[in-house]
This record gives structure tokens, C-alpha cells and sequence, in this order.
């Protein structure tokens, strides 16, 4: 049994933990993708700039969090949302849309996404210096164990707080983005746009309207994901600039423009993530009293060693760029 | 005039493919652009549109100097142009191509929808569809619904029966008729010249990017320079 409780904890809810942040920042990528027709290479440091905010704004206020009895961080996120969706305007009036007004090609803006990663780096490691900060350094962070009610089992299912409102407050950011693209109209002329831009700009959609409500959404998310990514484990510079591969490949997976696809492409990578680092001898073990004894269970016995997971992305990204490179929900061709 | 383009020469930049012509039809009239392939039958009707850059001439709308306006804001002054292809929004549904046809509408625009769903019935038991998955001519019925949400007072349609079986080719001619009967005017680039030179009240002959002949379908279709050379003897 204790076996089985070591696999939820470290596959179950990992997983599901990795793959929300991932879903989360792929919708963000395949949303502008789908409207802006380029890879925003930032969208990761975008995140790493969103949970400094909320750093930021939680420690100017740190008795919020008691008062509701929720992590500061967390209760301060609507703060760090709004700063960095307009953030994300800034970036783009003075970066993106004079390159659109030139008419550029699209790998032009990919380009200018690069620049605007170095530079995101830089102001981070500028304001915030390099060292790790911890959301709860004056604050406990509150740990659920779940007791199995087995007898075999001692261990215990464990979830922290900010692991719980990760996956909540991912749930609803999912919900909240499919009621606005299905049932607003902005929303709507979003799809219509990713669709087929030319039709909408003859229908008379105003397009710079839905680029800027496209760098709100993309910024909300990306402050959304990289706070709660920043709760869970610690805050750092390079907090998510590695969850770039992982985040386009869930992209790319999902089919790229289709914002449901990213959902199931960034908790496919997630899972993935996790089942090949899971340690499979642990699973295996209790089956050795009936084994034979020329059998030995090796100590570990994982696909890919933990330190070499991004290989994981990699591989699912070029397996699916090889066989099926629109994704499962068939987006568009890079 | 509702519609008045006079010598227009336009193009993609380099050598011209419109040379200085002349179109213009009234409201409730249909005109017609016919042509040889390499005419600039598209070119013309993207450039009433303003979809392309003139380098000389006007285009007037009911006497208005548009000239210079972008395409996004004529759809406000009450032009829609239904491209050739790509004409619709393949992941939308079908009524959610129609309510994007009539974005930049702050109305109530419900009774317009369903006036879509009398003038094209398929569309009605379809509403709930994605338009992608339709057969061509349906395909092409949204295409032309939409183009239609704001009303217009002119409807620009490229081709919009290429490709289409001839019962589909059929319907959609029925349509633009009773369209124009309801006072739109409506210009349209045709492939099949005299099958649409059969129901234009002006049909516009153009060979390299110069207006041929001009006169009513009727006596386009009997004139035998026009048939010998464009309609196949």
C-alpha cells in the first residue's frame, strides 16, 4: 500500500501540479500564436517577472494573508495579474506593435520576443539580484496529509496548500477562459481572428482590440502561473526560463492556436514529466518475495534520472512535429 | 451611383494589373466583372474594397469620397466583401460566423440572424455546426450570410459559385438575386461569364486590366464580339 500512496504523491499529484503550470503557460503561448502569428519566446520570463510582483506586493503587505487565513502570495495574485497583463501592453506598444505597423514577418517578432527575454533576465536579476527568496519566509506553509485508511498503509497522501490552489485556481482560470471565448463577444472574435485574420480585419473586427485583449489574458496567465509556481517551490531568476521547452511542446502537442489543446498538451507533458523520473523499482518491490532469486529488483529504475527530465519535452516534441506536427487538435503548422 | 470607381490603376506593386478602369452600379442592381484568368477581374473588386492601394483614380460610395479609407472602416459605411476563398471561420459555429459578420453592430442584431436562416434555410438547422465541416456550397452560404449581418448597402462577392455542384451554383444565384431585389447592390467577379452575365443588370468585360466592354447583361450576351471572344462562340 505504501507503495501505491508513494506513486499519488509523486506521479498523481506532481503531475498534475507540473501540468497545470505547463497548461497554463501554453495557452498563453498558443494564444498568441494564434492571434499574433508568432513564438512568444518570453512568455516564460514573463511568468518569473509575474511572481516577483506578487513578491513584491506581498511583502509591502504582509499581514494579508493571516487576515483571510490564505498564503500572502496568494491572496495578493489579483494585484500581481493586473500589473503584469499591463505589463504585457507596455511590452508590446513599445516593442511588438511598431514592428506590426511595419508589416514584418512574423520571425521578426519572434526574434524581438528573444530580445525581449535577455531583457526580462536582466531586470529581474537587476531589481531582485540572483539569490532564491521564499514567499514564506514569516508565514507556515500548511501541509494536508490524508490518512489512507488501510492497514498496510503508514504513509500518508500529502498535498500542500499552495499545490491546492494551484490546481483550483487553474480549474477556474480554465473555466473562466472557456466561457469568455465561447460566450463573449471579444472572446469570440478572438477564435474568429485565429482563425483567419484576414476575414476578420474585412468583417470589420477591430484587430488591435483583440491583440490587447490577447496580452491581457497571456499576461494574466503567465502571472497566475508563475506566482503559484513561485509558492510551490521557491522564488528564483531563473524560475521558469527552463519551463520554456516543456510549455512549447504542451503547445505543440495540444495543436498550436487551439487553447484546449494546450490544456491537454501541458498535463500530457506534465504527466509524462513525471511517470519517466518515477523510481518504477519502488512499485515493483513488493512483488520480490515471489519472484524467483535470480531476479534482482534494481534500486532505482527510473526511464530518464531526474536531472535530465527536459529530455522528456524534447522527445514528445519531436515525436509529434514527426507524426502529427498540427497536434491532437489539429492547430496550425509552424 | 451607389458604387463609382473611376479610372483606377492599381496593383501589387511593380507593373500594374489594372490599367484605368471604370466601374460603377446603383443600388438593387447586380453588376458583373468577367474576363479572361490575368484580367484583374479579383484585383478590381479588391481595390473597391481598398484592400489594395490605388495609384491613381477615385472610388465614391453614394457620392462620398472613400477613396482613401481602410478597408475596416468601410465595413462601417456599409461595404462587405466576401472573399474567394477562405471566406469563412472554420472553428467558429455557424452562427458565430454571422454574429462575427456583425461585430462592429451595438444592436440587437437577432432578427437579422434569422432573416440569414429565411434566406438561407440550410444555414438554420445548421446554426449550431462548425462552419468547417459544411459542404462547399453551405460553405459558401455562411461566406455570404455573414457578409450580409451588417446590412450593407454594397456586397462585393468573389467567384462565389467556383467549385460548387450546379444545384449549389443554382441556389447561391437565386440568393444574389433576391438579395439585390431587397435594394443591395451587388458586384460579382465571375468565372462562368455567361451563366452571370444572365442575371447582371451591368456586366463588365475586362481583358488586361481594361474595361472592354460595358454595357447590360442582355446585350453582352448577344453581342457576338463579346461572345466569340469571351463566351466561348
Amino acid at each position: 500500500m505504501n507503495e501505491l500512496i508513494f506513486f499519488v504523491n509523486k506521479v498523481l499529484i506532481s503531475g498534475t501540479i507540473i501540468g497545470c503550470i505547463y497548461a497554463l503557460g501554453a495557452i498563453g503561448v498558443t494564444l498568441v500564436f494564434g492571434i499574433l502569428r508568432f513564438a512568444n519566446f518570453s512568455h516564460a520570463d514573463m511568468m518569473t517577472v509575474g511572481a516577483y510582483i506578487a513578491f513584491i506586493f506581498a511583502s509591502l503587505m504582509p499581514g494579508a494573508g493571516a487576515l483571510i487565513g490564505l498564503p500572502t502570495g496568494f491572496v495578493v495574485l489579483p494585484l500581481a495579474i493586473i500589473c503584469l497583463a499591463a505589463f504585457a501592453i507596455v511590452v508590446d506598444r513599445l516593442f511588438y506593435r511598431p514592428l506590426r505597423e511595419r508589416k514584418v514577418r512574423p520571425v521578426m517578432l519572434l526574434v524581438a520576443s528573444l530580445g525581449v527575454t535577455l531583457m526580462l533576465h536582466g531586470l529581474v536579476r537587476l531589481f531582485a539580484g540572483t539569490s532564491p527568496r521564499s514567499f514564506f519566509q514569516d508565514e507556515k506553509k500548511d501541509v494536508f496529509r490524508f490518512d489512507v485508511p488501510f492497514e498496510l498503509a503508514s504513509r500518508d497522501i500529502v498535498i500542500s496548500e499552495p499545490q491546492v490552489l494551484l490546481i483550483i485556481t487553474s480549474i477556474v482560470c480554465i473555466f473562466a477562459l472557456h466561457w469568455f471565448l465561447t460566450h463573449t463577444k471579444l472572446g469570440k472574435a478572438m477564435r474568429a481572428m485565429s482563425d483567419n485574420a484576414d476575414l476578420a480585419l474585412v468583417s470589420g473586427i477591430n484587430t488591435e482590440k483583440i491583440v490587447r485583449a490577447t496580452w491581457i489574458i497571456a499576461g494574466s496567465l503567465a502571472a497566475v502561473a508563475g506566482t503559484l509556481l513561485s509558492l510551490d517551490v521557491v522564488l528564483k531568476p531563473d524560475l521558469s526560463f527552463n519551463l520554456l521547452l516543456p510549455i512549447f511542446a504542451a503547445a505543440i502537442v495540444g495543436g498550436i492556436g487551439r487553447p484546449y489543446g494546450a490544456i491537454a498538451g501541458g498535463l500530457l507533458v506534465g504527466f509524462s514529466e513525471t511517470l519517466a523520473i518515477f523510481n518504477w523499482s519502488i512499485l515493483l518491490r513488493p512483488s520480490a518475495e515471489f519472484l524467483p532469486e535470480w531476479i534482482d529488483i534494481p534500486a532505482r529504475m527510473a526511464f530518464v534520472p531526474t536531472e535530465y527530465k527536459i529530455i522528456v519535452p524534447f522527445v514528445i516534441l519531436i515525436a509529434v512535429l514527426i507524426w502529427r506536427p498540427t497536434g491532437i487538435f489539429k492547430g496550425q503548422v509552424l | 451611383m451607389l458604387i463609382k470607381a473611376s479610372n483606377i490603376v492599381a496593383g501589387y506593386g511593380g507593373e500594374p494589373v489594372l490599367n484605368g478602369i471604370d466601374l460603377s452600379i446603383d443600388s438593387g442592381q447586380i453588376g458583373v466583372i468577367v474576363g479572361p484568368n490575368g484580367a484583374g477581374k479579383s484585383t478590381a473588386l479588391k481595390s473597391v474594397f481598398g484592400l489594395i492601394q490605388l495609384t491613381q483614380g477615385t472610388v465614391s460610395l453614394a457620392g462620398d469620397d472613400v477613396t482613401h479609407v481602410p478597408p475596416d472602416q468601410r465595413v462601417s459605411l456599409g461595404i462587405s466583401y466576401v472573399p474567394q476563398e477562405m471566406n469563412i471561420f472554420p472553428s467558429l459555429t455557424v452562427r458565430e460566423n454571422l454574429e462575427m459578420g456583425a461585430f462592429i453592430r451595438n444592436d440587437d442584431f437577432s432578427s437579422v440572424i434569422d432573416n440569414m436562416y429565411d434566406l438561407f434555410p440550410p444555414l438554420k438547422q445548421k446554426a449550431t455546426a462548425v462552419a468547417g465541416q459544411l459542404s462547399g456550397g453551405q460553405r459558401q452560404m455562411v461566406a455570404i450570410a455573414r457578409a450580409l449581418m451588417i446590412g450593407p448597402r454594397l456586397l462585393l462577392l468573389d467567384e462565389p459559385t467556383v467549385g460548387l455542384s450546379p444545384a449549389f451554383v443554382y441556389e447561391i444565384i437565386e440568393r444574389i438575386k433576391a438579395i439585390a431585389a431587397r435594394g443591395v447592390g451587388v458586384l460579382i467577379v465571375e468565372q462562368n461569364a455567361r451563366r452571370a452575365l444572365e442575371i447582371a443588370d451591368i456586366g463588365f468585360v475586362l481583358a488586361a486590366g481594361k474595361n472592354l466592354y460595358t454595357d447590360s447583361g442582355e446585350n453582352l450576351l448577344n453581342d457576338p464580339e463579346v461572345a466569340k471572344s469571351f463566351l466561348g462562340g
